[in-house]
């Protein structure tokens, strides 16, 4: 008899990182990289468990700017070549001199992983959002809903008028892409504060996700923590984010992905081989991950040992009992009357990150029917609707919880101009009538102020991840917002401008620029 | 177009960052303060930031930029949260270095 719910949420996604201009460009490969090693994957373990008739709930949600790039046709083209480069690497390191029998093995174990992947790429023919979106159909994975262009929301609370955008322009892309409502939406870092709850039911969503002591520090505190969900004031149910079932899959220390026998993430050949072999398969040239890693993590030290992947295997389900076990423990002893533990993750950690990701998902979710129940929260919802309301105060999965990840002083001069584009494009969306030149003109305007939003580029200067890329991405978008915006406020659009701007920044294809006026 | 704003976004508990934009300075001294009148820069450039620390038991903050006391421009209003210290502290959201072992 089992007791209690899991709810696994994966939150998929990329910023929009797609760059026509170039024939090869680095940062687009990072959506290349989480196709082949998180998203494709991801599709096989739901397909195998579907069809084996497995009983099993998912959450998930693929963020709108992830939705347009697993959606476009050139970068679909791209990607095809590069899963042929990577497989022309493999057949490179099978015949290379000097490789060890064990670096063959590996190889030609990489070779046919990429080759299943590629056959299971040409079978999604209408892509890979269709391709969750039949899961869904058949009631194993619930899809939700993202802010747009995963702007950090509280922060966007400024400017009302932002807000509702990124709600609005979210939904309307998950119905585009999806042909339904969404009932719940993935909160950007999972970052909450009261000003949104209007916007949010607005737009009919009924539930979303905060970090823990977003809940445990609510007003009147919930009795069951994060093992129930609380209703908002505005009416919307809250769920929080379970700490031991997060800690077991995070941490570095205490987490599953630590383990000696997993694959060692940071020794890719990309980096070790010879300049003049490797170049074909970088990105103009320039090192990066190829996804062909030889080693297993063995200790902290700089000495690795070979990977074994029949071992890393084994410790994937043995990691997977221990979840499924712990699970039910917390559940078996929680005081609540019907407890759900809620489980997010970043679903880049599954196959990106931590190679058997996917496959340990795989067995928590072959393991857990009999010992614990996996539901959406909308399901839990409908069985159980919340019955105490709480005020909840501001959180974000960020590091300390709050917001300091995204407005210090290395990223605070992001926010005076994403407020001088929101006020100047809630003003811009009075314009009526506009002629179809302009009207362009003024959507290529929202998309530019919606991608300026996104919460990546603080965060990646922030982190020193990109910086001067993602610093010039907010630049640009306000550059092209501002040529946009003079040209309809002095009456001399043209078409050749905007043409080039909507070419190199496409997403939206149903975006409004009336939707500023809204709020 | 061109209207002066000030805008208030939550850092932690303890933090707030406000930032303005006049731009076509007032004529007279710009100066910014919380509404509940605890807060105060009593003169700012015409446009700028600043992190407001410390502050007190108040939660709930709006912030005015005034010049020679007339309202210029007022800001949305911001509820801090209560205090971290008593939150349970959970890896942070996930880095290149937080899953595998470097």
């Amino acid at each position: 008899m089992t007791r209690g719910s899991l709810a696994i949420v994966l939150h998929a996604h990329l910023p929009y990182v797609r760059h026509p201009e170039h024939d090869q460009f680095l940062e687009e490969y990072w959506f290349y990289e989480a196709m082949i090693e998180t998203y494709l994957p991801l599709l096989g373990v739901f397909r195998k468990l579907a069809a084996d008739r497995v009983r099993f709930r998912v959450t998930l949600n693929l963020s709108p700017t992830l939705l347009a790039m697993m959606q476009d046709r050139l970068l679909s083209e791209r990607f095809g070549r590069r899963i042929e480069n990577l497989l022309e690497l493999c057949e490179k390191e099978l015949t290379r001199r000097g490789a060890g029998s064990g670096e063959q093995r590996l190889a030609r174990m990489y070779r046919t992983r990429l080759r299943g992947l590629e056959k299971l790429y040409r079978e999604c023919t209408l892509g890979l959002p269709a391709a969750f979106g039949e899961l869904q159909n058949l009631g194993v994975l619930e899809i939700v809903a993202c802010a747009a262009t995963h702007g950090f929301l509280p922060f966007l609370a400024a400017t009302p008028h932002a807000l509702n955008a990124q709600i609005a322009v979210g939904v309307a892309e998950y119905r585009r892409s999806f042909g339904r409502d969404p009932s719940g939406i993935w909160l950007p870092e999972c970052a909450y504060v009261p000003q949104m709850d209007a916007a949010l039911a607005a737009h009919g969503l009924r539930w979303f996700v905060v970090e823990s002591h977003g809940i445990q520090h609510a007003d009147p505190k919930p009795a069951y923590g994060t093992q129930s969900p609380v209703l908002t004031p505005g009416g919307l149910a809250a769920f929080g984010r379970d700490t031991l079932s997060a800690r077991q899959v995070w941490s570095s220390h205490e987490g599953y992905p630590g383990d000696p026998w997993y694959r060692e993430f940071y020794r890719d050949i990309g980096h070790s081989r010879d300049l003049t072999y490797i170049r074909p398969h970088l990105p103009a040239g320039i090192r990066f991950d190829t996804g062909l890693k030889y080693h297993r993590i063995t200790s902290a030290g700089e000495s690795k040992k070979l990977y074994d992947r029949a071992r890393a295997l084994d410790r994937a389900r043995l990691h997977a009992a221990h979840f499924v076990r712990e699970r039910a423990r917390q559940l078996r002893d929680s005081p609540a009357p019907h407890p759900v533990l809620t489980a997010p993750y970043d679903a880049e950690l599954f196959g990106h990150w931590w190679f058997e990701g996917p496959d340990w998902l795989e067995h928590v979710l072959r393991l857990a029917p009999g010992r614990i129940r996996t539901v959406t929260p909308s399901e839990y919802l409908a069985e159980h609707p919340p019955r105490h309301t709480a005020r909840l105060g501001f959180s974000s999965w960020g590091d300390h919880g709050y917001g300091d990840v995204w407005v210090n002083p290395d990223t605070d001069w992001i926010y005076p101009a994403l407020h001088r584009m929101a006020d100047s494009a809630a003003e811009m969306a009075r314009v009526r009538n506009p002629a179809p030149l302009t009207r362009r003109a003024l959507n290529q305007c929202v998309r530019e102020l919606l991608m300026a939003q996104a919460s990546d580029w603080p965060f990646l200067i922030r982190r020193g991840g990109a910086p001067h890329y993602a610093a010039g991405r907010v630049r640009r978008h306000e550059a092209n917002f501002r040529e946009l915006e003079r040209a309809i406020r002095g009456h001399r659009v043209c078409a050749g401008s905007v043409e080039r701007l909507e070419q190199r920044l496409c997403p939206f294809p149903e975006i409004d620029y009336r939707i500023f006026r809204a709020a | 177009m061109n209207r002066p704003f000030v805008g208030l976004l939550p850092v932690d508990p303890h933090r707030v960052y406000v930032y303005w934009d006049v731009p076509s300075p007032a004529r007279g001294r710009l100066g910014l303060v919380s509404v509940c009148g605890t807060q105060q820069v009593p003169e700012v450039a015409a446009r700028g930031g600043h992190y407001f620390h410390s502050l007190e038991s108040r939660r709930i903050y709006i912030f005015e930029l005034r010049c020679e006391g007339r309202v210029v421009a007022r800001s949305n209003t911001v509820e801090l949260p209560p205090d971290s210290e008593t939150r349970e502290q959970l890896p942070p959201e996930p880095a290149p270095s937080s899953h595998n072992l470097p």
